[in-house]
């Protein structure tokens, strides 16, 4: 009733089976079509060039370039101003409309899906993109939902329906989706069907779903299990029929992708401060134009008009006899000329360095595809920058959140230990004096019931020694033990078997017998298919299963045990166990569950506690290695015990309320005095080279989040295994169920690890300003280990030790929707590690905004799964793993790679390189711009403050976008400082990035003192040397054309680190382009630098001017940096020496070592 | 926009070269693994000093020389624009040059001082003229220079575009502020010629202004800037202009009026008989007469010289700071020790 309610309070929405006309009538539901792209062919062009120009820097362009054409501001002529705007725009869109293409493409693809759909009583094809609300759509097997539906019938009797939600959250194990029983008897085709589905409006949660349904007159209750969501896929069901309650952009899983927003890289937001900076000077630069301009022109106000250079007005007898010639008063004179400068000066703000970035860019990518490092041979997947925009953003990594399914692990469960009654078993050992390659084991398993040809995920490796006990026949507990053992293996789960080749629905004695057949099994978790899966290879097939029984073919003797009982797994119990009949009618009950679980309800005599202890061992030996670890046993259940356990089972499973409650109170009946049978360790096998990874990014100053949607143990385990957690942590586990309860773990948790308020925040926050910080990390732990121990009951605990902090999901849900936040966010920056467990898609960007919104810290997720999508997109960086489950992640990627282990080498080299390439790049194009535009300053100072620019309009224009841009882009392509082995080698060096050393305020404001000198020298000396000279003012422009391009490129080629035939073109050619640029503009009879050059070169003076111009504009740089470099280097300097000094020891010493042997 | 191309093919064959291919497929390897093979410099202590001691011994002698050369030149230099104006209109200069009655031959004597030797250079000198300003600068047709009347978009020339409703060739500010002193030379009573010929590039001549243009409609109005032009000799004979439409660079400048292809003996007396014609009065300017030889490094300007030796001495002095910081202080070279983050493990 309450439901009702809250349906008939809010806004619902009703849905009318199989009416889609009437559904429809009232309100407009959206259509099943999704559109991804922006632009259409009509549309282009002005949308496009409507969002370039939401661009600041290309409306100042536009400015620019429309002051240039008022005719008492016409510094440039008409063709020369447009043409910067024009090729930016250009290239822009050319780039912009082959994305949408693209978009467009998959949108085609997508929309163009073909569905049956019921129409006039018969199920048809149709398009998804015309799929309306309430219309039936009948899905076959392996198909892909097309929008999220409410199920009303399937091909099983029962209404059960299993489908894969892989794209949705990540999980590749099957979830099993009812139909209601009303409604599963229904048939559609032909027949009219009537009701009303009453549901909320749509939203984005994918776990939840309130509905109703009113069919003739009952009334039906539906929930989150009756909804198959968009893009899903069904699996084994044959068909499932259902009625359309969503379609869209309004599916669950549309809502869910969220509009990914562009990113922008922090370097080029501190790029955008310090071009407010340029901003400024270029404001001062023409303010101080302007007022001389007023100054001059009021101390010649009476000269004005027949000063010979100026003359305001025309002629007497002139075309308008005496009036003023463009002079329209002091005061707007003064105007014109602050417009004017701006118009000189306006390469101030290094427009062209957007694209020059977008170039270079580029390039980083090609390289960062091509690295044969990245490439995954195993799935044939080269690295993929699906974003242009962030690549320098990979150098400054401080948080990365990564998935752990598919990601850091392979998703494939491995069984590898056992221990059967207190006796450890390995698999990975030799079998039957056959060497077990893995590639081998199909060929070499010595039993002819595992040679079956089953579809296993992985191939199990048999202990000889384990297979020999089974079928040793001697009686005996251990055999018993061993025998129950794998029993519990087979029964005690809730996989089900799939046999992939279904001949007919004929008897399964013929058919387990048939070789060929293949099982395979899907399961809640890929654990319990690893654990049947092992069973089968020890002989104990489980081939069938329905709600009422289980069949097991044991060596090939069939047996059938009904299920008396089932209790599920739950976080609580960390168990679950079977009650089960044997034909004989023994009833036992086979347990598995958690360690800690389950030794506490082992029964108490002398022998199970040995056993327990021997176990025990084995156990912290598994976990230590990184297995995950479950212990089983079993126990007989007769008389007064069962039917006591019966009523109540049978009482609770039918309760309404408090069912799980209950359920668990009847497990707890049955689940104790156990007699333990063993254990298990399963390998879920992490990708290669992992721990290293971890390891590495650890040592870069790099904190290592995993967010995973596992349970909290498996999660933990995983994180030993990759060394993220190690056993010198002290581990908070957060695990509340109310707010109250999160809010006291979290203060309870802080105070004991002595986690201060706020306190560490603004330190590390004062520590990022300082830009030459320690690590974090550090300054934690050293702070920790120096709190007094007194204050708390356990000393041991705060004394050293990194914390980890594992929390789970549904605290975070309490967490992060309440102003808990920022306890949660102290308390997981003080961490070392931490572990999110069970959390939804949205948590994790939740988790990720947490970080993004409170530090200036850098985020990378990394994920594989439609379930990391979000925190992907909320990230700075998202890194995507083209795993098994799909592309999603990829898609939604900035970056794609094969490999977890690829991310080392993303972040600590590429990452590393495009920070200090791109940082240089930008500090050297505000340099170059920056001591051009001070340059034309210098020399309007002494032309009367009148925008006089000596150089030629063209040359002013070519200087950014041709003169000088080629050299910036291959270095910031080609260049790197150190190689990739010493960057691997110390990971310490990606500091560099955190402590912003290639790009900072610092080092921008060094810049600009040194752009002041050298744009002073390139005035001053042409200036003196040449002073009182004949020269004209064409010859001097070309000299400081000439000059000017010689000295940014020198300057350029100074701080180049690694000097390829590539660089060496491109400096020197771009010097020679200079000069051919200047030859053929000089060659043009029309312009009034006609032949300039070719004078100009004859004079030995202009040869020595430039030499001096850039030796001196040269000198204290050059001095300063040696200095640095001698005496106070960097880590990346030294880093440098090294490897190359290194090199040269090699080299000599190999030498030297010929020579003595020869 | 993502680049995943064309997938593994091209990933399969780097993984085994072809033999036949092996040079190139391992350039293109090397290309995309970036491992070209590079040079890559360090500033190590030796090559930072070695590198200024070169300069201080490369920059040094150059400036050496450069100063000789600038040394060798001699000037005459003589401002007349002041002393050329009769004493009764001492106070008002700018009423005298504008009174056309008024003659404004004026006489001037210049020493020699030292043997100047042919080619002797004539400039006139302006002070205090933006011939660099944007007004002005702009102040012309280089089309209508080239091809005459036939060509009429003249905007560019305005205010002085056209005169009477005639267009004016050549038309713009700068012809119409054509300088227009002239200067004759004697030595004793003997007249010393002058070359006036190729004073103006050749370029210039031969190219920008037009061989069948003659003056039209010049200065004809009722505002004289300047000179005036014969109109029977075409623009690009009329050298004086040409020389005067290449604006120079700065407020205060030189031009080219001729040469004197004689030597000069030291304590000649030489009589200048100028003609005093243009305006510089109304605007503050100046003007000077100019006799100068020239050596291979152009006039006399002994800023390279000294800049030369200023930075080539620099550099040494810097190379000795250096040295002596070095020995004092030295660093092990490449010593990943020094590395901030073994540092603090050192430290902790």
């Amino acid at each position: 009733m309450q439901l009702d309610n809250n349906l008939v309070r809010d806004n619902v929405r009703l849905i009318y089976i199989d009416d889609s006309q009437r559904t429809n009538e009232e309100y407009e539901f959206t259509g099943n079509e999704i559109t991804t792209s922006k632009y259409t062919v009509i549309n282009f062009l002005p949308k496009n060039l409507f969002i370039q120009f939401h661009r600041v820097a290309y409306i100042y362009f536009l400015v620019i370039a429309a002051l240039n054409q008022l005719p008492p501001l016409a510094v440039f002529g008409r063709t020369v101003s447009l043409f910067p705007l024009l090729f930016v725009l250009t290239v822009t869109a050319i780039k912009d409309g082959y994305e949408d293409w693209r978009r467009h493409r998959s949108d085609r693809n997508e929309n163009n899906k073909e569905s049956l759909v019921l129409q006039s009583g018969k199920f048809q094809l149709k398009r998804w993109k015309d799929i309306r609300v309430g219309e039936v759509v009948k899905i076959c097997v392996d198909e892909t939902i097309p929008c999220d539906m409410v199920l009303l019938r399937t091909s099983d009797p029962s209404g059960v329906a299993y489908i894969q939600t892989m794209n949705l959250d990540g999980e590749s194990n099957l979830k099993t989706r009812y139909a209601r029983q009303e409604t599963s008897l229904m048939s559609f085709e032909g027949g009219l069907t009537s009701g009303v589905i009453r549901c909320e409006q749509p939203n984005r949660n994918i776990y939840e779903f309130t509905a109703n349904m009113e069919l003739n007159v009952h009334k039906v209750s539906l929930s989150q299990s009756n909804i198959i969501l968009r893009g899903c896929q069904v699996k084994n069901t044959e068909w499932v029929v259902g009625v359309v309650v969503y379609a869209g952009q309004e599916t669950k899983a549309m809502l869910n992708s969220a509009v990914s927003p562009s990113k922008r890289s922090r370097l080029e937001q501190a790029m955008n401060k310090e071009t407010i900076w340029l901003s400024v000077f270029l404001f001062i630069l023409c303010l101080v134009v302007a007022i001389g301009m007023c100054l001059w022109l009021m101390r010649h106000q009476m000269q004005i008009d027949t000063l010979p250079y100026y003359r305001k007005s025309y002629l007497i007898k002139g075309k308008f006899p005496g009036k003023p010639y463009k002079y329209y008063g002091i005061p707007m004179e003064t105007f014109f000329a602050f417009l004017s400068s701006i118009i000189v000066f306006q390469i101030m703000i290094p427009i062209s360095l957007y694209i020059t970035m977008e170039l270079v860019r580029l390039g980083q990518s090609y390289f960062m595809i091509e690295d044969k490092h990245m490439y995954d041979s195993s799935t044939n997947s080269r690295f993929q920058c699906r974003s242009l925009n962030i690549n320098e953003d990979l150098g400054q990594i401080r948080y990365v959140f990564s998935d752990k399914t598919g990601t850091l692990t392979e998703n494939k469960m491995e069984f590898r230990r056992a221990t059967v009654f207190g006796k450890h078993y390995r698999n990975s050992s030799v079998v039957d004096g056959t060497t077990k390659d893995t590639e081998t084991a199909e060929l070499t398993k010595p039993t002819p019931l595992s040679s079956k040809g089953r579809k296993l995920k992985s191939d199990i490796a048999v202990d000889a020694q384990l297979m020999g006990l089974l079928h040793k026949g001697l009686d005996g507990s251990e055999k018993i033990s061993a025998h129950e053992f794998f029993l519990t293996l087979a029964a005690c789960n809730t996989v089900i078997p799939i046999p992939s080749q279904t001949t007919s629905e004929g008897s399964m004695g013929t058919e387990i017998h048939e070789d060929l057949e293949a099982i395979d099994y899907q399961g809640e978790s890929p654990d319990e298919e690893a654990l049947v899966a092992a069973a089968c290879a020890y002989g104990y097939i489980l081939f069938e299963r329905t709600s009422g029984h289980i069949a097991v073919d044991v060596n090939g003797e069939k047996l059938r045990l009904d299920v008396l009982g089932l209790h599920e797994f739950d976080s609580v119990r960390k168990r679950m166990s079977v009650v089960i009949r044997f034909p004989n009618n023994d009833v036992k009950v086979l347990v598995k569950g958690a360690d800690t679980s389950m030794l506490s309800i082992l029964r108490e005599d002398r022998e199970n506690d040995d056993l327990s202890l021997i176990t025990q061992r084995h156990l912290n030996e598994y976990s230590s290695e990184g297995l995950r670890t479950l212990v089983l046993a079993a126990r007989d259940l007769e008389g007064e015990e069962l039917e006591e356990w019966q009523s109540m089972y049978e009482d609770a499973s039918t309760s309404l309320a408090d069912r799980s409650l209950k359920l668990r109170q009847t497990a707890s009946l049955v689940e104790s005095n156990l007699c333990l049978l063993g254990a298990t360790g399963i390998e879920d096998k992490l990708q290669e080279g992992v721990p290293e990874t971890i390891e590495s990014l650890r040592q870069a100053g790099i904190k290592v989040w995993v967010l995973t949607g596992d349970k909290q143990e498996t999660a933990i385990s995983i994180a030993l295994s990759c060394k993220l957690l190690t056993g010198d942590m002290h581990q908070i586990i957060i695990n509340g169920t109310s707010e109250s309860e999160c809010k006291m773990l979290l203060s309870e948790a802080k105070a004991k690890y002595g986690v201060k308020c706020g306190g560490f925040r603004t330190q590390s926050f004062k520590l990022k300003k300082g830009a030459e910080s320690d690590f974090v990390d550090v300054l934690a732990e050293s702070k920790l280990s120096n709190l007094p121990t007194e204050d708390d009951g356990n000393p041991e605990l705060t004394m050293g030790g990194p914390l980890a902090l594992i929390i789970d999901g549904n605290s975070l849900v309490y967490i992060l929707e309440r102003d808990l936040e920022s306890e949660l966010f102290d308390l997981a920056t003080s961490c070392r590690v931490v572990l999110c467990c069970r959390v939804a898609p949205l948590q994790k960007a939740g988790i990720v905004d947490l970080i993004k919104s409170r530090t200036d810290d850098m985020t990378l997720a990394i994920g594989d799964g439609a379930n990391d999508v979000s925190m992907i997109q909320m990230a700075d960086v998202g890194v995507g793993i083209c795993g098994q489950e799909g592309r999603q992640a990829v898609m939604a990627s900035d970056f794609a790679m094969g490999q977890f282990r690829f991310l080392k080498r993303l972040l600590l080299v590429h990452g590393h390189w495009n920070y200090q390439r791109m940082g240089y790049l930008v500090l050297y194009n505000f340099y170059r711009n920056a001591v051009f535009v001070f340059m034309l300053f210098w020399y309007i100072l002494c032309a009367a403050f009148s925008t006089t620019s000596a150089l030629t309009d063209w040359s002013s224009v070519f200087y950014s976008v041709i003169y000088t841009s080629i050299p910036t882009i291959v270095v910031g392509i080609m260049d790197k400082d150190l190689s990739h082995k010493t960057l691997l080698q110390y990971p310490k060096l990606y500091e560099a990035g955190h402590r912003q050393e290639g790009y900072n305020s610092y080092l921008f404001w060094i810049m600009m003192a040194d752009t002041i000198w050298q744009s002073l020298v390139l005035f001053c000396v042409p200036r003196l040397a040449f002073k009182e000279s004949t020269i004209d003012i064409w010859s001097m422009g070309s000299l400081w054309t000439v000059a000017v391009v010689i000295l940014v490129n020198i300057h350029l080629a100074m701080d180049i680190q690694r000097w390829v035939l590539y660089t060496h073109i491109s400096i020197w050619g771009s010097v020679i382009m200079t000069y051919a640029c200047v030859v053929v503009l000089d060659s043009i009879p029309v312009f009034p630098n006609y032949g300039t050059i070719y004078e100009l070169a004859k004079q030995p003076t202009y040869w020595f001017s430039i030499l001096l111009i850039i030796v001196i504009a040269l000198l204290p740089r050059f001095t300063i940096k040696a200095l640095h470099r001698i005496f106070r280097p960097s880590d990346i300097q030294i880093a440098r020496e090294a490897e190359i000094l290194r090199k040269r020891r090699f080299f000599y010493g190999s030498r030297l070592f010929w020579r003595s042997t020869s | 926009m993502d680049l995943d191309g064309g997938g593994g093919a091209a990933a399969g064959t780097d993984h085994q070269p072809m033999p036949v291919l092996h040079g190139r497929s391992n350039a293109i390897k090397q290309f995309t693994q970036q491992t070209l093979p590079a040079c890559k410099p360090v500033l190590t202590p030796a090559w930072v000093i070695g590198t200024f001691f070169l300069m201080g011994a490369v920059f040094i002698p150059v400036g050496l020389i450069c100063l000789h050369a600038s040394q060798s030149v001699n000037e005459i230099l003589d401002r007349y624009d002041i002393e050329c104006v009769p004493d009764g209109f001492k106070s008002n200069r700018v009423a005298y040059i504008k009174n056309a009655s008024i003659p404004k031959s004026c006489h001037r004597y210049l020493k020699v001082d030292k043997h100047m030797k042919a080619p002797i250079y004539i400039y006139y000198q302006l002070d205090n003229f933006y011939q660099n300003h944007r007004r002005y600068v702009k102040s012309r047709s280089e089309e209508q220079l080239l091809h005459g009347l036939g060509y009429n978009r003249t905007g560019s020339c305005e205010p002085q575009a056209s005169e009477n409703g005639l267009p004016i060739v050549p038309c713009g500010l700068v012809a119409w502020s054509l300088f227009n002193d002239t200067y004759s030379f004697s030595r004793g009573t003997k007249k010393l010629d002058i070359e006036r010929k190729n004073i103006a590039w050749k370029s210039d001549r031969d190219h920008k202004f037009g061989k069948h243009v003659y003056p039209f409609n010049f200065q004809n109005g009722s505002f004289i800037g300047g000179g005036k032009l014969d109109t029977t000799i075409p623009l690009s004979d009329q050298e004086d202009l040409i020389v005067w439409m290449r604006t120079a660079a700065f407020p205060s400048f030189r031009k080219l009026y001729g040469r004197i292809e004689e030597d000069l003996e030291e304590d000649d007396l030489i009589i200048v008989h100028l003609m005093n014609n243009y305006n510089t009065y109304s605007f503050g300017g100046t003007k000077m007469l100019v006799l100068s030889t020239s050596s291979w490094l152009g006039g006399k300007n002994s800023f390279l010289g000294v800049a030369y030796i200023f930075v080539g001495s620099s550099s040494i002095l810097i190379a000795l700071i250096f040295l002596l910081l070095h020995v004092k202080n030295p660093r092990p070279y490449g010593d990943t020790m020094y590395l901030s983050g073994n540092r603090k493990d050192i430290s902790s």
